[in-house]
Parts: C-alpha cells; structure tokens; sequence
C-alpha cells in the first residue's frame, strides 16, 4: 500500500519569547497554510511505501532525505562534478516525488539534503513517526512504540524535536546575506522556547505543544530526536527513566532486555531516544536541557528546551 | 537512619595555577568559612533519611536540585512537601525547585530551606542549584553525594562495593572526580555585577574536583588550595580492583580517558547496568562524561611484569637522548621497573617516589587540558601504579 503525503516548502515567520518575527523556512501540508517548525508530522505504519510530493515554493533549490530509514539516497553533482545535494532537488517552483519503503517502526527525521547547513537550521526537517504492526491508534490497548515483546507499551506519548535557532543567521539568510557564523540564541522542542512549550497545540506555525500531562501510574512514552546541530544533555528531574530504544533500534527483545535507566540522556545531533517512565505522585516535574546555556531565551533565564511533566 | 546535613551557600575565591584567584559562589559545611569547589562530598548510606539544609548567604536566592533520587521533599517553614519548580505571581518560572530567599529581600521569604529523601538507590549522584542554574552551576553551586549500598561492609571484600553484594562491584580503592569547567568573565561579571551574555560563554580553565592540573594531583587537604579541598590523583597497586565515579557537573561534555587502560562502565547515573542477569556493563576507553551524569567505572592495572630479572625486550633510549619538556621536572623514576629508580638527565627533578608508574587521565578534548591556552593543565590528572603494599589507605572516600 501507498500512503501519499503532499508538502510544500515555504517561506514563513515564527515567534520566539523575547524576540521580533524570526523568518524561517519550512515545510507546509497545504498550499493555503503556514510552513511548520518543525514540519508536519507524518505518521505510518511500517511497511507502507511513502510518496511524499514535496512543492518548493523557496527561492532555491531542496531536497529531502531520510535518515535511518531504509532509503539510498542519490546525491547530485553539478556538470564540473561538484556535489550539489545529497538528493534529486525540487527546483524552485517545482514539484518532485520522494518515496521510500517504511520497513521498521521508530522515530525519525525528515530534513532537507540540500545545503543543510543553511535549510536544516532554517528549519526545513520535521519528524516522521512509524507504527509497527497491530498499532490500531483507536485502541490503546495497541499502542506499543516497536511492537509486542519489545517492552514498550505506553499510555501516552510525545513527541520531541530538539533543534536551535541563531536569529542572526535567520536574518542573514531570509534577506540573501551570507551569516556571519553559528550562534544559537534560541533552543527549542517543537520549535518552542519556554514558556512558550508549555501551551497547547494550535494551527499557527509552531503548531506543537510540547508539555506532558499524565494520570499517576500511566505510561509515558517520550520519543525525543535532536533535529538541531548541538547535543543536547535531556534531564527529566526527580522523575527515574528508561531508555527503550535509541536511533530506532529497540532494547528490549523476548530474549534479551538492554535497556537501562538514566536521569540525564546526552541526544547528539541527528539521534533519538524511546524513554518510558510511570507518571509519579501528583506534581510538576521539569523537564530540560542540562546543558545549561540552553535554559535561555537569548540572554534570559528560564527558557529554551524546558518544559513540564505535570501530573494532576 | 536520618543524616542531617547543613550546608551554607556563600561566595569565596578559587586559585588556578597560572596564579589567577577566581571568584566564586558555593557550598561549605562550616558556618562562617568560604565556598569550596565543588561542595563538600555527601556520604551516605542506601536507605538512610537524608536532611540537607541549605543557609543562603548569596545576594540572590539559591535551591538544590537532587538528580537521580526521587520524592524530594522541601519544607521552609511550613512543613514538608513535593520540592516542586516554582512559579511566581503571574506564572513566571523562578526556580527549578523549591528555594531559600536570600537576605535583605524585601519579600522577607525564609532564607533557609530543607530538603529530605530517602537514599533509595546506591551510586554516584550530583547536587546542584535549581535556581538560576545557567549562572550558579557554573558559579560553583554543585557537589557530589555517594550513596552506599545497604550491605555496605569495608571490612568485607565482597561486600565492599559500589552497588551491592553479588553486582559485580567490588572495588579496593575509590576515587571520585567531578568535572566543570571556569568562563572567568562569568565569574568577574558576578563579582562585579555585571552584565555577561551567554552566548559568549568561553571556558579558559577546565577542573577535576574543583581543580585545574597540575594541582589535581596535589593531596586533599593542601593549605595552598584552602577552598579546593579535593584532590584527583588516582593512586594503586598492581591488581588491584578501582573504582572511578566520574560526575559532569560542568556545561560541557568531557570525554575522559585513562592512558593504558580501558574501564568498565558498570553504572551511569547512579543504575547499575544489569537487568536481571544481563550484564550491561561495558569497557570504554574514553568516555564522554555528560554534564549532568555520573558514570561509575572499575578496572585493574596488571603489568606485563618486567623487572631486572624479566627484563623489558627492548632497547632503552640513551639517557641524552630524553627529552623531558620545558618543565624541567618529571614524574619518570629513571627506570622502566615498578618500584625501581635510576638515573635522570642532569638538571632534570623527578617527583617520583619509589618507582611507581604514571598514567596520564585527561580529556581526549585537547583544549580542556590548559589553562587559559596554556599545556599542560585543566582536565588532567594521572593514574599512578605503586609497588605492591606501599599505598596504605589512600583511596578511601569518608
Ligand atoms: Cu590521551
């Protein structure tokens, strides 16, 4: 079966606490809506063949590729032989069909293969989510992150996306400058800043919450994937959590259990962690970057990646 | 058992050996005396009550976060209750966790406060500010708590050990070294009251227990370092089972490694790594230490046993030919052999003792090992083999 999704790459503008309209490039899921950050999310189930037709509707030229999918890449050079992309690009203006075969469940980044120095900090990437067989999302009795006997049955999931932002370089780049270097002063989940995490889903763009609300004794799945170019050290205070699967691959088989618990999880650049923890007692419990100086909003304490785990 | 704990948040200075003086804020466990870095070790046992009062002393309010322990409560006053992050008025987030005021505050809030939880796991773990915390975890507002196992017992090999009977954790000696690193335009911008951007943060110094090398490898306890009490040399006999807890309290990430050897990692952040009988230890060679995380390695240094009589199968270089560097002195005892000294170039101190073996220990990231650009220093200490039964008690954590 084919599950087809449609994108378009647009030009857009996100708000950050503390900051004026930051330009960003993203990815829209309708020619009449905002670009997203990060972008829409895709969700399917494993062993679906996904088209995804992606429309630029940027100044230049993208491309998308797929990260720990089962997916070859085909990178283009230029006629003197430069490399060009790491993928056919849609042209400016252009239409072109991506498609690759979803053969093992996960979390993974979608991202543009085309300068990502510049598209991927302007925030072309986004997350695509994998359900393995039996996933039946109207019944929560299906709901399993790699399957049954992988251990990783939960009641409520959230999905993370770390990335930065460096709003100078936003600027350069939106108004055709060259930018002068990368600095983040902006570090987000779901292309939020604290406090700005904690508010709900809405349709503006930066469409997704990223605060956690369980019931005593739920099981919480945290499905958190570093789009950004820094590792971010994710510490879930007062809260003990287990990693279940990292880049994809679950830890736990019928054979054999390799997970382990950690209380502060170092997520490099382009990785992703599956980590299950039992909602607590009754509380707030914070959820943030250890690495500091990214608990800000340009100068200012608190924010960045921050947010909640609330329990009522 | 219930372990009460008083600690005072207050400032002092830290020396660097380039004979820089760094202001400071931290931890003492002495009414009336300065910080220390990092702050006083906690040793407690599994299943102990554990009190910590904090006095804030600081201009500004402070907390303590307590990573890898769970159901902390806090009380300031008005009784126990989930340390929880607090909010102000209009819904601001002003603390990771419940917090002591500071004095003179108009608000009048108690400047003290109490935190209570129960050791419920064995392991390396770190304490540290919630308040603040990109200024005052740098600051120096950190330390490190190691929680016996309930059976600990010194006196019995297997039931020393770093998580428990039968986990595979023995260990003879222990050492614990908790890492950072020193922006000194934070520390000056705090001392004056100045404005720092943090987008500019720029560590110069890097520390192991509060201390840039080569003064990591100073004992504990130096007059010279009279707030960095800690030292980080890491000393054994052939054999012998250590047991190194690693604690990144810094920004940064440091990766570790111990020349000569690779470590077992039997437990990251205070968890055994074992589930059931799987064994998920590992050996690693270099091992980058998380801010934030603690890793707990043990590992044996067992020569190849050369001496006089099994002699080295190989050529020595002519004493000439040693180059020893700039320093003008060296840790090599003049001979190849454990517990065996001989000659050393002309003009050449040796600060070796009796023939013991030295390994360097440092951060594989090279500009960790200075000291403002300048080799050696920083992250760096050494692993030293001393003969069989010339150590006595070192390597005791109390
Ligand atoms: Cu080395």
């Amino acid at each position: 079966m084919t599950v087809n999704y449609n994108l378009w790459a647009k030009t857009g503008s996100i708000s950050l606490p503390g900051a004026g309209p930051v330009p960003f490039w993203g990815f829209a899921p309708a020619t009449e809506g905002p670009a997203r950050l990060p972008g829409p999310l895709l969700e399917v189930p494993q062993g679906e063949n996904v088209e995804i037709s992606l429309t630029n509707d940027l100044a230049s030229g993208i491309s998308l590729v797929f990260p720990g999918q089962d997916f070859v890449p085909q990178p283009v050079k230029n006629p003197a032989g430069t490399f060009v992309s790491y993928n056919p690009e849609t042209a400016s203006g252009g239409t072109l069909t991506y498609s690759l075969t979803v053969s093992r469940p996960g979390i993974f980044l979608y991202e543009s293969g085309t300068a990502p120095e510049k598209q991927i900090q302007m925030g072309l990437y986004g997350a695509m989510v994998v359900r393995p067989p039996g996933f039946d999302p109207g019944n929560p009795a299906t709901w399993t992150a790699y399957g049954s006997g992988s251990g990783t049955d939960f009641d409520i999931e959230k999905i993370m996306v770390l990335s930065e932002v460096d709003t100078a370089m936003h600027q350069a780049l939106a108004s055709g400058d060259e930018p002068a270097g990368y600095k983040p002063d902006y570090f987000l989940i779901n292309g939020r800043s604290f406090p700005d995490t904690l508010n709900p889903d809405d349709s503006g763009p930066q469409p997704y919450g990223a605060k956690v609300t369980a019931a005593p004794g739920q099981r919480v799945l945290l499905r958190i994937i570093n789009a950004g170019f820094m590792n971010h050290n994710i510490r879930l205070q007062d809260i003990d959590a287990r990693v279940v699967a990292g880049d994809s691959r679950p830890l736990i088989t019928p054979v054999l259990d390799k997970s382990y618990l950690k209380h502060t999880l170092t997520i490099g650049s382009g990785q992703s962690y599956d980590i299950l923890f039992t909602a607590p007692t009754p509380g707030k419990y914070v959820l943030y970057d250890r690495n500091l100086n990214c608990c800000v909003n340009g100068n200012n304490f608190p924010g960045g990646i921050m947010t909640l785990v609330e329990v009522p | 058992m219930t372990v009460n704990i008083e600690l005072w948040a207050t400032d002092g200075y830290m020396s660097t050996p380039d004979g820089n003086s760094i202001y400071i804020w931290g931890f003492t466990d002495t009414a009336g005396k300065k910080a220390q870095l990092p702050g006083p070790r906690i040793v407690v046992t599994q299943g102990d009550v554990v009190s910590i009062t904090v006095h804030n002393l600081l201009p500004e309010a402070t907390s303590l976060l307590f990573p890898g322990q769970s159901g902390v409560l806090a009380d300031n006053g008005t009784g126990p209750h989930l340390a929880e992050p607090q909010f102000d008025g209009t819904g601001n987030l002003v603390s990771l966790t419940d917090f002591a005021d500071y004095p003179g505050n108009p608000g009048a809030n108690p400047t003290s406060i109490r935190y209570i939880f129960t050791a419920g796991n064995p392991g390396t773990y770190l304490y540290e500010s919630g308040t603040n915390p990109h200024k005052q975890v740098p600051m120096g507002l950190y330390g490190a708590i190691i929680v016996r196992p309930a059976d600990y017992d010194p006196a019995v090999p297997s039931r020393k050990t770093a998580y428990g009977e039968n986990t595979g954790t023995e260990f003879d000696r222990e050492y614990l070294i908790v890492v950072s690193e020193i922006d000194p335009v934070l520390h000056s911008a705090v001392e004056k009251g100045t404005d720092y951007n943090i987008r500019e943060f720029k560590p110069r110094y890097w520390t192991m227990n509060g201390r840039c090398a080569p003064d990591t490898m100073f004992a504990d306890g130096m007059g010279c370092l009279s707030n960095q009490p800690y030292g980080a040399m890491i000393m054994a006999e052939p054999g012998e089972k250590i047991l190194i807890r690693y604690a990144g309290a810094g920004i940064e990430n440091h990766p570790l490694h111990l020349h000569g050897n690779h470590t077992r990692v039997v437990a990251e952040d205070g968890r055994l790594l074992k589930n059931g009988t799987t064994d998920l230890s590992y050996k690693r060679f270099t091992i980058l230490t998380g801010s934030g995380q603690t890793y707990d390695q043990i590992f044996s240094w067992s020569g190849l046993g050369y001496s006089q009589a099994n002699p080295i199968p190989t050529t020595l270089p002519n004493l000439r030919n040693l180059g020893v560097g700039d320093a003008g002195w060296t840790l090599w005892s003049g001979s190849p052999y454990l517990g065996e000294k001989g000659d050393i170039p002309v003009g050449v101190t040796s600060f070796n003792e009796m023939g013991e073996y030295y390994f360097m220990l440092h951060s594989h990231e090279e500009m960790q090992i200075t000291n403002w650009g300048e080799f050696p220093g920083g992250l760096m200490t050494m692993l030293a083999i001393f003969p069989a039964g010339s150590l006595g008690n070192v390597g005791t954590i109390e």
